[in-house]
């Protein structure tokens, strides 16, 4: 009997596995996908990143770890782009190994001198920064050594590539966007499944993979500890998906029903209309072009025109009218891991403040609302934190995945 | 022990038995429309899921529909899906969530279109500002139709055909619009109007169900009526990002299909790769349960292409690399040379000056020419929409008139579908023509947006794999 029975169970088990397995599966960092993005990235958002950074060559010399490896792969070399006018910019590669469909020339370091003075460029930005040290990755004997090789002509002529870098890593391709999309769907899964973890009066926030949060009424934050949650409490999630460096996360919501509950109650039920009236607003107003300081303007003086107060931190501020709803807004970009802190930012917070908005940029549509319950005494406010990616485009606002749809209830 | 074992296949089986129940319930969810899936909505692609293609739907309304609406000065539309239409043909059945209904689209709003299912039933009641639902008088057998009669002897209607159409006539009067669309054919062709194949034409309203809206609007409404021929053509045509990604996911299943490295030349056939086809080094082209051989150019199945050396080749022979470096060339003309904005019509004309002028001779029929100079590589283009069954906008010399007419949107999405014939001087002995020539179909996905033409899915065709 053992002997059938041990097979059996073994293939019911390996079902199971690969069933689970298939659902769930991350898009693969298959080769051809890879060399996909990073030819798309060069033809379509390089030519415009060095033409909007007024930059006629970038040289990037890349040792260890760095944040185009994605863009570039994870060798070393010496990464030379050049606009010479056409179309296209072309791509060198020396002293490196890369792709022969993707680069131009290969060639060896000693080339440098030649290389540069034969394309004569005016503007060289080179991966260092003044302002910020996320792009600074040259290392100074790398720097040192370029230097020398550029000789004093070139070496005045010499730019941080920071901007430029920035730039490059927030544009998104189509090949980028449908990963994105693909990506978040799987995001948005499995924050369905950790909900599905939770028991009232059991379950930690530890318990729960990804960031778990909950506030109490005075805006007091438990965040993956040992917190049990609570009937009454809304909980958040965020969790995220990624394929190598290429990431998303997106958040959802749940409110645990207290005894005797059989619905969200009202003041639930009002946030999330908040939420949804919001989210309008923010889809109908967020325009490319505009810097991310800019945007937050306009959003800013929109919400308050709807009859929101608009909170710089993602505290409820008892000083502002009582009876307003405060709403705290955080859109950095998506899709990098990088570029979350480096890249266009709609929020008050971060150096992508300065950042233009590209068209096509993937962001996380984050913002926090802060509800006052004057029930429940002054300053007591309820709060959720609503987290979905976005794409912009000519159109606005462009949901690549269902956003979420509601407060999830968790009985 | 036993217990554990037995414990253990018991919680296995269960858990097996859910995982395989929860993805069988998508098409049940989905139910009355998973046959007008096709490419992208195809239910072997796993994020199409529910969820994503409702999504879609809401999306399609909020950014589609009041800008096709406003372009064709469109103020009502009014759908009508006969209700015993079950395995019907109607094109709009995904875009609306049903098989049955009447289905009133309104520009009442700066930002949005009012969207009322006045009699029928939707996958996705999210998606409408109004549903009624269906008709409680549709079985004609129920007592609700007794009870109405009886409490409502002033309304006895003529017909109880005109059950379905009950206060639409109201509805429509409180709206006032100028110009009313309806789902019938003015203008269109037949394959104008059609979907790929087997789906149904624009013109989905029977002729009784035309006869009772005409009654139901009276006649000062019906004279507003116009056909919705183009506005669902335009609306059929264009992409929400949603779309996109599920585009570019399903795209990206059905493309890498492997290398080809299990190949013995001399011992492999065509069946043991999957089928396909190959030109051998004489340029005569083979099929079947061809044994492939050195000197073989092999075109397998899912765009899997190799060469298979000759003893002391040590690289693609320089007319298998002109032929490829000819595929290249045309790939790259059409990728500099699509935009969104002009037609198709105009796009195929700007595209055969274009290969014209880089030295290839363009022809209409994916047949080799031998009148034209035998120097020269042919191409044939049929870049037709790809991802709901529509062709349309086609840049091709094939398909109907209005396809070409049709302009090419921020989003579309396409098929990269061109046919290289090339000749080789070698094959045809003094100058005669036997028939022997490269030849390759390329049929990869892309899209159109404001920066021109993009790559959503990694192309199955880009390169000849070397078989030592």
């Amino acid at each position: 009997m053992s002997k059938v029975r041990i097979p059996f169970t073994f293939l019911c088990m390996l079902l199971l596995v690969q069933t689970l397995h298939a659902r769930n599966q991350e898009p693969d960092a298959h080769a051809d996908l890879l060399r996909l993005i990073r030819s798309e990235k060069f033809d379509f958002i390089l030519p415009q990143a060095m033409r909007d950074n007024k930059i006629d060559m970038w040289i990037h010399m890349k040792s260890g770890e760095d944040p185009l490896n994605f863009e570039l792969g994870e060798n070393p070399g010496i990464f030379i782009f050049t606009d010479r006018g056409e179309d296209r910019i072309e791509r060198a590669l020396l002293d490196g190994r890369g792709d022969r469909k993707l680069y131009d020339i290969f060639s060896t370091g000693s080339d440098l001198p030649r290389f540069v003075v034969e394309r004569d460029p005016e503007r060289i930005a080179v991966n260092y920064s003044k302002v910020h040290s996320g792009f600074n990755t040259i290392s100074p004997t790398d720097y040192t050594t370029l230097v020398q090789a550029l000789g004093d002509k070139y070496a005045r002529r010499m730019v941080p590539a920071d901007y430029l870098i920035a730039d490059f890593l927030a544009g998104r391709v189509m090949s980028e966007i449908s990963l994105f999309g693909r990506l978040s769907m799987i995001s948005a899964e499995i924050i369905e499944r950790e909900f599905d973890k939770i028991v009232p009066g059991v379950t930690t926030l530890r318990d729960v993979s990804g960031n778990v949060f909950v506030r109490d009424p005075d805006g007091n934050e438990n965040n993956n500890n040992d917190y049990v949650i609570q009937r009454g409490d809304l909980i958040g999630i965020l969790h995220g998906a990624n394929m190598m460096d290429f990431s998303e996360h997106n958040g959802g919501i749940g409110y645990v029903l207290r005894e005797g509950e059989t619905d969200l109650p009202p003041e639930v039920k009002k946030i999330w209309k908040h939420a949804l009236i919001t989210r309008e607003i923010f889809r109908k107003n967020i325009k490319a072009g505009f810097t991310g300081g800019e945007n937050l303007e306009i959003l800013i003086r929109k919400i308050e025109e709807a009859g929101y107060v608009y909170i710089d931190k993602d505290q409820y501020d008892k000083n502002v009218y009582p009876e307003k709803t405060q709403i705290h807004i955080d859109f950095h970009a998506l899709g990098r891991l990088i570029s979350q802190a480096d890249a266009p930012r709609i929020s008050p917070t971060g150096w992508g403040r300065d950042l233009t908005i590209p068209l096509y940029h993937t962001f996380a549509l984050e913002y926090m609302i802060h509800m006052p319950v004057p029930e429940w005494g002054r300053g007591k406010h309820l709060y959720i934190c609503l987290h979905d990616g976005v794409i912009l485009t000519e159109r606005g606002i462009e949901f690549p995945y269902p956003p979420c749809q509601g407060i999830r209830i968790i009985r | 022990m036993n217990k554990g074992w037995t414990l253990l296949l018991f919680f296995c089986l269960l858990f097996l038995i859910q995982e395989l129940y929860a993805q069988t319930q998508y098409r049940e969810l989905m139910w009355g429309i998973e046959d007008v899936y096709y490419s992208m909505f195809d239910d072997d692609n796993p994020y199409a899921s529910v969820d994503m293609l409702n999504h879609i739907r809401r999306e399609r309304f909020d950014l589609i529909l009041p800008r096709v609406m406003r372009e064709r000065k469109i103020d009502m539309w009014i759908h009508v899906i006969r209700p015993w239409s079950w395995g019907g043909t109607d094109p709009l059945r995904f875009e609306f969530g049903s098989k049955s209904g009447v289905f009133i689209f309104t520009d009442r709003d700066e930002h949005r279109i009012e969207r009322v299912v006045f009699e029928g039933e939707v996958e996705d009641p999210g998606a409408y500002d109004i549903v009624r639902g269906e008709s409680k008088f549709i079985n004609l057998e129920n007592y609700e139709i007794m009870d109405y009669k009886s409490e409502n002897p002033e309304k006895v209607l003529e017909s109880e055909l005109d059950l379905r159409f009950l206060d639409l006539g109201e509805f429509i009067a409180k709206r006032n619009p100028q110009r009313i669309a309806v789902n019938y054919y003015e203008e269109l062709a037949l394959p104008e109007g059609s979907e790929t194949f087997t789906m149904a034409l624009t013109d989905g309203i029977s002729y009784t169900d035309y006869n009772q809206l005409v009654k139901a609007l009276g006649s000062k409404y019906a004279k507003r009526m116009v056909s919705a021929e183009y506005l669902i053509m335009d609306y059929l045509s264009r992409r929400v990002m949603g779309e996109v990604v599920l585009y570019g996911a399903s795209g990206a299943l059905r493309t890498n299909p492997g290398k080809l490295d299990k190949v013995v030349p001399g011992v492999t056939t065509l069946r043991d790769i999957g089928g396909g086809s190959v030109i051998d080094r004489d340029g005569n082209r083979r099929t079947g349960n061809h044994v492939i051989r050195r000197g073989d150019l092999i075109n397998g199945r899912g765009g899997r292409r190799a060469y298979v050396l000759l003893k002391g080749e040590t690289g693609l022979p320089p007319h298998i690399k002109k032929f490829w470096e000819d595929v290249e060339i045309v790939r790259e003309i059409l990728r500099r040379n699509i935009k969104a904005g002009p037609t198709a019509g105009e796009t195929c004309d700007l595209l055969s000056r274009k290969l014209e002028e880089a030295g290839f001779v363009y022809i209409d029929r994916d047949e080799y020419d031998k009148s034209a100079d035998p120097e020269k590589t042919q191409v044939h283009l049929d870049m037709h929409a790809e991802g709901k069954g529509l062709l349309a906008p086609r840049i091709s010399p094939m398909g109907p008139k209005h396809h070409w007419d049709m302009k090419i949107q921020l989003f579309h999405t396409f098929a990269v579908e061109y046919m290289v014939h090339m000749p080789v001087p070698q094959w045809n002995k003094g100058n005669n023509f036997r028939g022997r020539q490269l030849y390759v179909l390329i049929h990869d996905g892309a899209v159109v947006t404001g920066r021109g033409m993009e790559i959503p899915y990694p192309a199955g065709s880009n390169e000849i794999q070397i078989i030592q």
